[in-house]
């Protein structure tokens, strides 16, 4: 037995680039989640009283009520981009609950690609808006010498997130690919409802942490700013 | 190209494509429809508040009006009320001042009914008393009734001054028998002559300059009856009075002799109507005029 | 015995070991975090909905340690990079 755990079999060639089953995946997730919200936006704008424009505005809602409770007050950018994060993770799950595919979170790339955009999205939302060199003084803070623990913390915490969203998508289907192996059919369900559940928390949880982590350097910069 | 580095940068632009397409055709629709119904529902609120406003100020209008109504009404019903009881006074004092005018002309109608019934009663019983005192002292024989009222004269006559006795004029109702000339002569110290005046029934009659000694049958019968009047007007006080003053005119010439005779008469025909008892009759025409005189 | 086989053996036997103890470490943490989400809700029954949530969070990151192990374990057995042709 060898499953493939942290590298996948390629399906095609586009010239140099490889193509694999979890940019397919990934891809499918993004084309259903505009279709559907697009739908939704516009049954929000046109029929206000209606089921969709509920479901619109629900999620809206939901998502700026989390947002705003980690900021501690409305961050439209912030919103648009932890509400993708939310609904592409939580999308990547159900998608993974159908037969024969596997959420592309649970491919190690993928998991990083959106630990890393989180990364990356510190520093920009940092700079935005205290400026370059007030954002870099926060790394001096309290004290120069703790520089390192601050570099060393946000790696670690990138890292952290990539491996734990990883982790919980493929264990889910590892787990229920063994019991599928070892027993049989009927058995693994209650698993495969864990593994859903498990994978909305995870969505909701690399939300609110990257909401944490990217408010946290607005509030560095209005921290800055107050003094 | 590693399959791992191609997944990594196409799972980064898909995101990032993922994100800009949610940005752009959900959240910035969803918050600008929102934001469209939050400032409508402003709106609408803030309309509610100034409507609520004006009915607020109707409401405070409506009900200061009602309240100067009431006030009014109050007045206007205090004002009523105070007329009414003026005017009740007014017909309470009436109804009353006329009752006590009706209640003092009754009061007056019975007085003098009463009197009148009184006076009528003491008339009936004078004369009924009168008649007999005189019934009684015309029964007694004649003589014996001469000697007792010439003794009652003679005692009454030795309280007057010896002077005015000398001038006196003595009349009696027939000549007098020899043992009571002697005793009336005695009081009087002087020999005397005396007229015959038959209408005095009995008795002797005195005048003198300082007084009238009156021991007559007819002053006798007049004395009861007035006595008799007396007693039946002192029942009533308001009536008493004015009958006094004629009363005693009539008996008397003046008010020594008047007093004379009161305390005379009382003792003298008790003793003799005791005494004497004889069949005498004497004429009753004397004393009718002073009866007459008392009515 | 080579080796290979030596690197093998060592590699299958950290890796239960790293999931046996990262296993007991997150059950510890995860049963704590059971407990203390028990009495919180029975001390305030109102803020129910809050703390079921901050209790669910609170144990997919203790979870995390658990899966992080055994994502250590996955590498020794499968991507060990010293274990070539296993």
């Amino acid at each position: 037995m060898r499953p493939e755990i942290f590298d996948e079999p390629v399906l095609l060639w586009l010239g140099p680039v490889p193509i694999t089953p979890t940019m397919l995946t990934s891809l499918a997730t993004t084309a259903t989640l505009l279709v559907v919200f697009g739908v939704v936006a516009r049954a929000v704008v046109h029929h206000p009283a209606g089921r969709l424009a509920a479901v619109g505005r629900l999620t809206h809602g939901f998502i700026r009520g989390l947002v705003t409770e980690v900021v501690g007050r409305p961050a439209p950018g912030l919103e648009i981009f932890a509400g993708s994060l939310f609904l592409f993770i939580a999308g990547a799950a159900l998608l993974g609950q159908l037969p024969g595919l596997a959420a592309p979170t649970a491919n190690l790339g993928a998991a990083s690609a959106l630990a890393v955009l989180v990364f990356l999205a510190v520093p920009v939302v940092g700079i935005r808006s205290r400026g370059p060199l007030g954002y870099l003084r926060h790394y001096l803070r309290p004290n120069p010498l703790l520089f390192p623990l601050h570099v060393i913390s946000e790696v670690s915490r990138t890292l952290a997130l990539a491996l734990r969203l990883f982790g919980n998508m493929m264990s889910g289907h590892l787990v229920v690919g063994l019991i599928v192996a070892l027993v049989g059919l009927i058995v693994p369900i209650p698993l495969m409802l864990l593994d859903l559940l498990i994978g909305l928390l995870q969505a909701y949880i690399f939300t609110i942490l990257s909401s944490v982590y990217i408010g946290a350097a607005i509030q560095v910069g209005q921290g800055v700013e107050n003094e | 190209m590693s399959t791992t580095l191609a997944n990594f940068l196409f799972e980064v632009a898909n995101f990032l494509l993922l994100a800009a397409g949610l940005g752009w055709l959900l959240f910035k629709p969803v918050r600008r429809a929102l934001d469209d119904e939050r400032k409508r529902h402003e709106q609408q609120d803030e309309e509610s508040k100034r409507l609520r406003d004006e009915a607020e100020a109707l409401a405070n209008e409506a009900r200061e009006a009602r309240r100067a109504a009431e006030r009014e009404l109050e007045a206007r019903r205090k004002e009523m009320l105070a007329a009414a009881e003026r005017e009740t006074a007014a017909l309470l004092d009436e109804a009353k001042k006329a009752r006590r005018a009706e209640r003092e002309a009754l009061q007056g109608e019975l007085a003098a009914l009463r009197e009148g019934e009184t006076q009528a009663l003491a008339h009936a019983v004078g004369r009924l008393a009168a008649d007999a005192v005189r019934g009684l002292l015309e029964v007694l024989p004649g003589p014996s009734l001469d000697l007792a009222l010439v003794r009652a004269a003679t005692r009454e006559l030795a309280s007057l001054p010896p002077a005015a006795l000398r001038s006196g004029l003595v009349e009696v109702a027939r000549p007098l028998e020899p043992e009571a000339r002697s005793l009336l002569g005695g009081a009087l110290g002087v020999s005397f002559e005396a007229r015959v005046v038959e209408e005095l029934g009995a008795g002797v009659r005195v005048t003198t300059s300082a007084g009238q000694v009156d021991a007559t049958a007819s002053a006798l019968a007049r004395r009861a009856a007035r006595v008799v009047g007396e007693l039946g007007r002192k029942a009533p006080d308001a009536a008493g009075s004015p009958d006094s003053g004629p009363d005693d005119a009539t008996t008397t010439a003046s008010s020594d002799s008047a007093t004379s005779e009161t305390t005379t008469d009382p003792a003298r025909p008790e003793t003799t109507t005791d005494s004497a008892r004889p069949e005498i009759v004497a004429e009753p025409s004397a004393p009718r005029p002073p009866e007459a005189s008392h009515a | 015995m080579s080796e290979h086989a030596i690197l093998a053996l060592g590699s299958i036997v950290m890796a239960g070991l790293t999931m046996a103890i990262g296993a007991v470490g997150a059950a510890f943490g995860e049963s704590r975090i059971g407990a203390a989400g028990m009495d919180a809700l029975a001390r305030q029954p109102d803020e129910s909905g809050s703390i079921t949530r901050t209790q669910f969070v609170a144990l997919a990151m203790v979870e995390s340690t658990a899966i992080f192990c055994l994502v250590i374990a996955l590498v020794l057995l499968f991507a060990n990079p010293f274990v070539t042709g296993g």
